[in-house]
Parts: C-alpha cells; sequence; structure tokens
C-alpha cells in the first residue's frame, strides 16, 4: 500500500508540474524586470511599510474614539473596514515579496557560480516569510486587525529587512537599471 | 482490435514525427529525442510484422525491445538537460547535482532491493521492476527539472515544450499504471494495458504538434552578473537569511 501511495503522489506530482510549469510567463532577468523590482522596492519602502503606517493602521485608538461616540452599527462598520484595509496591506506586501523573490530568482540564474545550497536557503527564507504573511492574514480574517499587533510588527520588520538587502543587491545592476530607465525613457518619447 | 488500431496509429505517428523532423531538418537540433523516436518505430514495425507472420518469435522476443526503448528514453531527459539549461550554467550545475543525487539513491535502491528481497528473474518481471525504476527516476528528476524552470522562469521553445509535456505525462501514467497493477493484480492487466498504450498516443500526438517545425528557445533578456557578484550577492543573502529567521522566531512564539 505504502509502494502504491508513493508511485501515485510521484506520477500525480509529475502531471502537476507539467500542467503549471510550462504555462507561458513573463520572463525576469531582462531590463523590464529591473524596472519592476525597482518598483517593488518603492512601495514596499516608501508606501507599505513605514511603521508610523503600519502602526496606524493597526492602532487601538481609531477603534476607543469609536466606541466612545458611535453606536454598535458604526463599531461594526469600522471594524469591517478596518479588516478589509489590514488585509489588503498583508496581501500587498506578499504581492511586492513574491515580486522581488521573483527578480531575485531572475538574476541568480545568469551566474555560472550559482551556488545551489545558498539559493535553497534564500528560498526557504522567502517562503517562510510569506507563510508567516499567510498567518497574519488568516489571524486578521478570524479575530480581526486588533489581536495581533506584535506579529503585525515583526512581520513589517522581516520585510523592510528583505527590502534593504534587496536594494542593496540592486545595487550593482544601477547601470543595468540605468540603461533600461533610459529605453523606458525614449520608448515613452 | 482496439489494441491493434492503436499500434497502427503509434507506427503511423512515429513515422510522420521522423518525416516532420527529416524534412524540417531539425533532426541534428535534438539528435537524442530522435533516435528514441526512430527506436520505437523500429521496434513497434519490427514486433508488428512478428507478430502478424511469425506470432512465437513475437511472443519470445516482445520484452526485449522494451529493455533498449528504456535505456533510450533517458536521451529525451538529456536533450531537456542540454537545452533548457544551455546558457544557464549555474542552474545546470544546481539541475546536475539534484539529477546525481536522485539517480545515486535509486541505483543504491536497485542494487540494495533484490538482496533484501530476492524475486523471480524472468524477463518480463525484471522488465516491470526495471521499467518501474527507471521511470521513477526520470519522474522525479523532470519533476526538479520543472520547478528549476519554473523558479528561474526560463523560457521555453515549442519543441522543448512539446518535448518535455509529451514524455512527462507518459512517464507519470505509466508509473502510476505499474504500481495500480502491482497493487490490484492480473485483473487490471488488460485496462493498465491500454491506458498505457492511450497515453503513449497522447505523447506522440504532443511530440507531432510540438516538432511540426523547428521552433528554438528563446534566448534571455539579458545576461548580467559574473562569479564575483554573485560571491557578493550571496553574502548579503546570508545576512538576510539570520536578520530574518531572527525575527520568524519571534513570530512563532506570539
Amino acid at each position: 500500500m505504502i509502494q502504491l501511495i508513493l508511485f501515485l503522489s510521484i506520477g500525480a506530482a509529475l502531471l502537476f508540474a507539467l500542467t503549471f510549469s510550462l504555462r507561458p510567463r513573463r520572463a525576469e532577468g531582462g531590463s523590464t524586470a529591473l524596472v519592476q523590482a525597482r518598483q517593488a522596492l518603492s512601495v514596499l519602502q516608501g508606501g507599505l511599510l513605514p511603521a508610523e503606517m503600519v502602526a496606524r493602521v493597526f492602532d487601538r485608538t481609531d477603534l476607543d474614539y469609536v466606541e466612545l461616540h458611535g453606536s454598535s452599527e458604526v463599531r461594526r462598520l469600522f471594524l469591517e473596514e478596518r479588516t478589509r484595509v489590514a488585509l489588503l496591506w498583508i496581501s500587498r506586501v506578499r504581492e511586492q515579496l513574491q515580486s522581488l523573490r521573483e527578480f531575485h530568482a531572475g538574476a541568480a540564474r545568469h551566474y555560472a557560480g550559482l551556488n545551489p545550497l545558498t539559493e535553497l536557503s534564500l528560498l526557504m527564507d522567502f517562503t517562510r516569510l510569506m507563510l508567516a504573511c499567510r498567518i497574519l492574514q488568516a489571524f486578521v480574517y478570524l479575530r480581526g486587525p486588533y489581536t495581533a499587533p506584535r506579529i503585525v510588527g515583526a512581520t513589517a520588520a522581516t520585510a523592510a529587512r528583505v527590502c534593504s538587502v534587496s536594494q542593496e543587491s540592486l545595487a550593482f545592476l544601477t547601470p543595468a537599471y540605468a540603461a533600461a530607465g533610459g529605453n523606458a525613457a525614449r520608448r515613452a518619447q | 482490435m482496439l489494441s491493434l488500431a492503436i499500434w497502427w496509429c503509434g507506427i503511423l505517428l512515429e513515422a510522420l514525427l521522423l518525416f516532420r523532423g527529416l524534412k524540417g531538418k531539425f533532426v541534428p537540433q535534438y539528435p537524442n529525442f530522435y533516435i528514441y523516436v526512430l527506436s520505437l518505430f523500429l521496434t513497434d514495425g519490427l514486433l508488428y510484422v512478428a507478430y502478424v507472420f511469425r506470432p512465437e518469435i513475437y511472443r519470445n522476443w516482445v520484452w526485449y525491445p522494451g529493455f533498449l526503448v528504456l535505456f533510450l528514453g533517458w536521451g529525451i531527459v538529456l536533450e531537456v538537460f542540454r537545452h533548457v539549461f544551455s546558457r544557464y550554467a549555474g542552474v545546470e550545475k544546481f539541475a546536475r547535482v539534484g539529477g546525481f543525487f536522485v539517480l545515486g539513491a535509486m541505483v543504491l535502491f536497485a542494487v540494495a532491493y533484490p538482496v533484501v528481497s530476492p524475486n523471480e528473474s524472468t524477463a518480463h518481471n525484471l522488465y516491470i521492476r526495471l521499467q518501474r525504476d527507471f521511470l521513477t527516476v526520470q519522474a522525479i528528476i523532470l519533476f526538479l527539472l520543472l520547478q528549476l524552470i519554473y523558479y528561474y522562469r526560463i523560457e521555453l521553445g515549442r519543441n522543448l515544450k512539446g518535448m518535455i509535456l509529451g514524455y512527462g505525462q507518459c512517464v507519470a501514467v505509466t508509473l502510476s499504471a505499474i504500481a495500480l497493477e502491482a497493487h490490484i493484480g492480473a485483473k487490471f492487466e488488460s485496462s493498465w494495458i491500454l491506458v498505457q498504450q492511450l497515453s503513449y498516443l497522447a505523447s506522440l500526438v504532443i511530440w507531432l504538434i510540438g516538432l511540426w517545425s523547428y521552433c528554438p528557445d528563446p534566448p534571455p533578456d539579458a545576461t548580467i552578473g559574473s562569479d564575483g557578484n554573485y560571491s557578493a550577492l550571496a553574502s548579503r543573502t546570508r545576512d538576510m537569511v539570520s536578520a530574518a529567521g531572527t525575527q520568524l522566531i519571534k513570530v512563532e512564539r506570539l
């Protein structure tokens, strides 16, 4: 029975991989990808991750104010809206991290000295971060935005660190980025 | 009758596949693949002649060409390796390390298993066991290869996509059918032969569509970086891994 399950699982996994891996996708590592990676970094650092913005979304002060002055209907509406904003924030962070991960893979594939172990550990790191975001998403969805402020803080800090390292990683690509930006500008004209 | 019809269709499709390759002059681009198709064509054709005119020869020899085809099947995996990673030396190293690891583990298993659990070694039983072991290794290697293609966003041409899809689905279906047959027994035999034949026919159709004309893999957008740059990137990445790990432990404890 174990043999049957093992071989059927291998067969099913291969069919699954064939279905998903061979679908056409946009290529990474080129000039467009560089521009998109820069945009992802800018959005993460400038628009999504600043501590004050995160604190504001998950701060209880607004809820206390609504509870003091509003009816239960207003409170319910406020919590619904705040939950939506929190979920949107988390999903945007995930999207941008995904974009950065794809950029890294797109750039790393060109190196002859690529180290499989390093790549695997980096993949694990990104996966853990994504998983943390998923757990946070489930937490906020089930129990609202005011139940896990420390998780929010930790996830935001981790994402911010990823950003800073990614920015350093992108630094050596500046000439390519500039060239790509120049090309994009010329096309726009 | 259905099996015979599938057999005829198979020979016809194999001939058409070879004809298109020769006509389009792209056989030299994929030599291992076309050697495999040629071996299938010759095997099917000769076995059919034996089946019609000398059935006793067919009965005695039917399993032996299978060994040859089984070994030549590796040619397709090698062909895919050669083409997919020709422009990505680092990813190719990654795939090679993973491939050797899986192959080594399976060879170890294939050597150790008969010692631990000896079995009767008729051509049929040996073929079935070899086929299962070979297909398992190929399935795992193809799976790893597809993960690398997906992760590193490597663009493939229509020829290579057709080659991988056709062979991959045949490997997956045959492996599942062998496992089911071994578990359920003789009553599943006629069904699993039909399933295998249909899957093989599907492979030929996919190959014919994918390799109707020559369509090379698109070149990568840009070539950036060098070994020195990767080392710098890797050290920065290691810093990030430890920092992220510390943060995530905090998350898990909350």
